[in-house]
């Protein structure tokens, strides 16, 4: 049940965008409601490798990813939450003599945009890691890598939301929304739910395609089916962060000692029950890529596969701003690595709500998708 | 990897597997029956193995019926694969499987017919993940297929017909039962005698279990429960308590009975894991507390060409399991033409009369197998309820404090359900502790099962390989 009829601002979406943007424009004092057709952060936000990495962050991306970075590792700061935060260094390993032509372009561009990575030799990567593959040629590293419990974000957002006052409405499907001069009226009329808001924020993900259609804007999102494979807990093999120089893996070992493979390895999108299938061959092709870096992971079983949604513009480039024509409308999303960079641009998308940013208004504005 | 081709696959090679398989292949199907254990027969006909000769050659009515059953799978030509275990079953039915040397195996069906069985109902309490404290159907195990016996000293307790079944087990096997400890009281055992009388096999096998008892002179406690165990050094003290009907414990008064062994279980929960993974409708069959597949009479699920059977499709035992299993064999043979609808309805129609027959005395059963659903209750915060990751009963109520609904949900905030176990151990009990709470199991929902269905050894799963061999992606954006 929601306590008032209007809010100063509803948010749609509740996954690490929303609800960051929802934290901060309740700060400033807006009365704000949270809208998900779900649970909060269970989709890419909760189910998501975790992964702080520069090393698969795309160039252009990178300072967002660094003041995300900055920003995950000091949730108490602005969360008032702790987060289970584990900073190590990253290594981003090549295997062939290709690879490392990649590792040395792709390290340098991110350096460009402020990334502190260096490269280092296979006898230096293998002091950082001692149970890497003696196949890895050479290595980049960058001190600033680590990672978070993805599956904890909604927990932590939950308690900060009630303590800050952000009211929550999970399972809530907005079906339309209707935009009278003054203010805007969400509706789920089956569920008898209405509620008015005087500036709306559009944060679903991948469903943002669906929801910009209720202001007649017409363009394709893609969503990336990506799968997650999880170990059961073993012995402590890995102190760091594992990248590959063409960014198809990711490999961490959590505090409890279950080891997390990602990289973006597709799976299928199940469209009528909205899950998420395995291609048995992308698994394998997954695992085998993480044993050939980690020989030791041979020894450990696969206790789950899943997958997460991401979402991927024309332009592979984000959405942050208003809507445009639309007074006091906003989207954010279809950030690459969007959970990296989510707490920092959830930030800057209040900022610019209240008024408060200049500076990025225009970066990734939605009118270059019409 | 060599993928073969059948017309009907069986997993499960208990009795309802072994019947659907025998049945399919006698209408002129290929079929195939895939278990994990060494030998056929399931949890109920598991013999020992065949280095056990001496044993082998004592035969027990179970191994009689084990033989007999595996005779029949062989001589109509039934594929049997054992000692491999499925991981992942996709869309159209292709199966993967890995044996116990390790090496992968996929097949492909038209026809999948799921025969899984149950696992075991545990509900905790201070102490159960203590070493020598097992289940009561693991304990079936160890005395009909490993023979050996848990303990020197052993207490019984629990709920059901197995607490029956395994302390007379000890006894025959020439262990000591100290006590057995029995949820319900005497009343709900005698109102089972009159479904019994519609089966004077299982009347007799009854009476034979309760006559060990008896004449061992095992002290019973009726309407009692194991409310701790403390492991010292050589022993477990055990403390029981009275509970009342609705599985509240009500009186102060503890008695302490010190033993080597603790047998206990709360009945059998079907296993649901492939069905879910292929997208079934289920309900939550609220007579034996606990999600069934949603199936017609002839046990095909709402997925096409897919079947539950045995206790797999609701827990009545291994006899009317059999039938079962028969039952959808000629509903699948049916399905692919092997057979004749007129043929079809008449043999269905007799297996129907049996089935209903069976059916009786193996439901009254499971009436007894499950626990009240006040027993939760006497569970306390320090309590571990998911032993794969030590998660205590008093973070998964403060998760629920925090707004944590819906179990899945659950699970991401305190990682239960994570382990090896993929949650099979304290699904139940998280479910029962949240509907407390939420007022349902309904709204509390099930663990979203992913692919492996079990645990897969990684070194299997990514065989020989070189660097090369690797399936080339699409590389990432910079």
């Amino acid at each position: 049940m929601i306590k008032k009829t209007r809010y100063d601002v509803v948010v749609i979406g509740a996954g690490i965008m929303g609800c960051t943007t929802a934290l901060h424009l309740a700060k400033s004092g807006m009365s704000t409601l949270i809208i998900d057709k779900g649970k909060i952060c269970r989709e890419a936000s909760g189910v998501n490798a975790g992964t702080l990495t520069i090393h698969m962050t795309r160039a252009q991306l990178i300072p967002f990813a660094i003041k995300g970075w900055e920003l995950w590792m000091n949730t108490n700061k602005w969360l008032g939450e702790d987060i289970e935060i584990v900073k190590t260094p990253g290594l981003c390993l090549a295997f062939t003599e290709a690879d490392e032509e990649l590792l040395v372009q792709r390290s340098k561009e991110r350096i460009k945009q402020g990334a502190s990575i260096k490269l280092i030799s296979k006898k230096e990567a293998l002091n950082i890691e001692p149970s890497l593959s003696q196949n890895i040629r050479m290595a980049a590293f960058c001190e600033m890598d680590g990672f978070v419990s993805a599956y904890k974000t909604g927990l932590v957002f939950s308690k900060a939301f009630n303590k800050i006052g952000v009211e929550v409405i999970e399972n809530e499907k907005i079906e339309i929304v209707e935009n009278s001069d003054k203010f805007f009226v969400l509706k789920n009329i089956k569920n008898n739910f209405f509620v008015e808001a005087n500036n709306i924020v559009l944060a679903g993900g991948v469903w943002l395609e669906e929801m910009l259609k209720w202001f007649q804007i017409n363009i394709s999102i893609k969503c990336l089916p990506q799968q997650l494979i999880v170990t059961e807990r073993v012995n402590k093999i890995l102190n760091s962060v594992i990248t590959i120089a063409n960014g198809k893996l990711s490999l961490k070992q959590f505090l409890n000692g279950t080891v997390l493979i990602g990289g973006g390895w597709p799976g299928l999108r199940d469209m009528k029950n909205d899950k998420f299938e395995t291609i048995h061959e992308n698994f394998i092709g997954n695992i085998q890529l993480a044993c050939y870096s980690i020989p030791a992971l041979k020894t450990s079983r696969v206790v789950r596969v899943w997958g997460g949604l991401e979402a991927e513009t024309k332009d592979a480039m984000p959405i942050m701003g208003q809507i445009p024509n639309i007074d006091n409308a906003y989207v954010i999303g279809s950030f690459h690595s969007g959970y990296t960079s989510g707490p920092y641009v959830g930030y800057l998308m209040a900022q610019m709500i209240l008024g408060n940013e200049q500076k990025n208004q225009n970066l990734f504005s939605l009118s270059r998708l019409l | 990897m060599i993928i073969q081709e059948y017309d009907i696959i069986v997993i499960g090679a208990g009795p309802s597997g072994i019947a659907a398989s025998v049945t399919s292949a006698l209408n002129g199907a290929k079929v195939l029956i895939v278990d994990s254990n060494f030998d056929t027969g399931g949890q109920v006909y598991k013999p020992p193995p065949d280095t056990f000769q001496e044993i082998k050659k004592n035969y027990s009515t179970e191994i009689k019926i084990q033989k007999y059953h595996k005779k029949l799978l062989e001589e109509h030509g039934v594929h049997i694969a054992l000692e491999h275990t499925v991981w992942q079953v996709s869309k159209g039915f292709q199966i993967y499987a890995f044996n116990n040397r390790n090496k992968k195996i996929s097949w492909k069906c038209k026809t999948l017919i799921v025969a899984t069985g149950t696992y075991e109902r545990i509900i905790p309490f201070p102490g159960w993940t203590s070493p020598r404290v097992i289940g009561l159907a693991a304990s079936t195990t160890l005395l009909k297929s490993h023979r050996v016996l848990p303990g020197y000293n052993t207490i019984v307790a629990g709920c059901g017909p197995l607490l029956a079944v395994v302390a007379s087990g000890i006894i025959k096997a020439g262990g000591h039962v100290k006590a057995v400890i029995d949820l319900n009281g005497p009343f709900s055992w005698f109102s089972s005698i009159s479904s019994m009388l519609t089966n004077p096999s299982s009347l007799i096998q009854g009476i034979g279990w309760l006559k060990d008892i008896i004449f061992s002179r095992t002290p019973i406690y009726f309407n009692s429960i194991v409310k701790e165990v403390i492991n010292h050094k050589n022993e477990l003290e055990i403390n029981i308590t009275k509970i009342n009907s609705k599985g509240l414990i009500n009186t102060e008064n503890i008695i302490k009975i010190n033993a080597d062994s603790l047998c206990i279980g709360h009945g059998l929960i079907p296993s649901l894991d492939i069905l879910t993974i292929l997208g079934v409708k289920k309900f939550f069959d609220f007579q034996s507390a606990s999600w069934l597949a949603k199936t017609d009479k002839y046990f095909q699920t709402s997925v096409n060409n897919l079947y539950i059977v045995g206790d797999g499709a609701g827990i009545s035992g291994a006899v009317p399991a059999y039938e079962k299993g028969l039952l959808a064999g000629h509903s699948a043979s049916l399905n692919l033409n092997f057979i004749s609808h007129k043929y079809f309805q008449r043999i269905t129609k007799k297996i129907f009369v049996k089935l209903k027959k069976f059916e009786k005395f193996g439901k009254s059963m499971a009436k007894l197998m499950t626990p009240p659903s006040g027993l939760i209750q006497n569970i306390t915060d320090d309590t571990i309820i998911c032993r794969c990751e030590d998660i205590k009963r008093g973070e998964i109520e403060k998760a629920i404090k925090s707004g944590a609904i819906e179990i899945n949900q659950l699970k991401a905030w305190t990682r239960c359900g994570m382990g090896p176990c993929q949650g099979r151990t304290c699904e139940d009990t998280i479910a029962r502790i949240m509907a407390d709470h939420v007022g349902d199991r309904q709204t509390v929902g099930m663990f979203a099962r992913k692919m492996p269905i079990k645990p897969i050894p990684m070194d299997c799963a990514v065989g020989d390989f070189k660097y090369e061999d690797i399936k080339k992606v699409e590389e990432a954006p910079l």
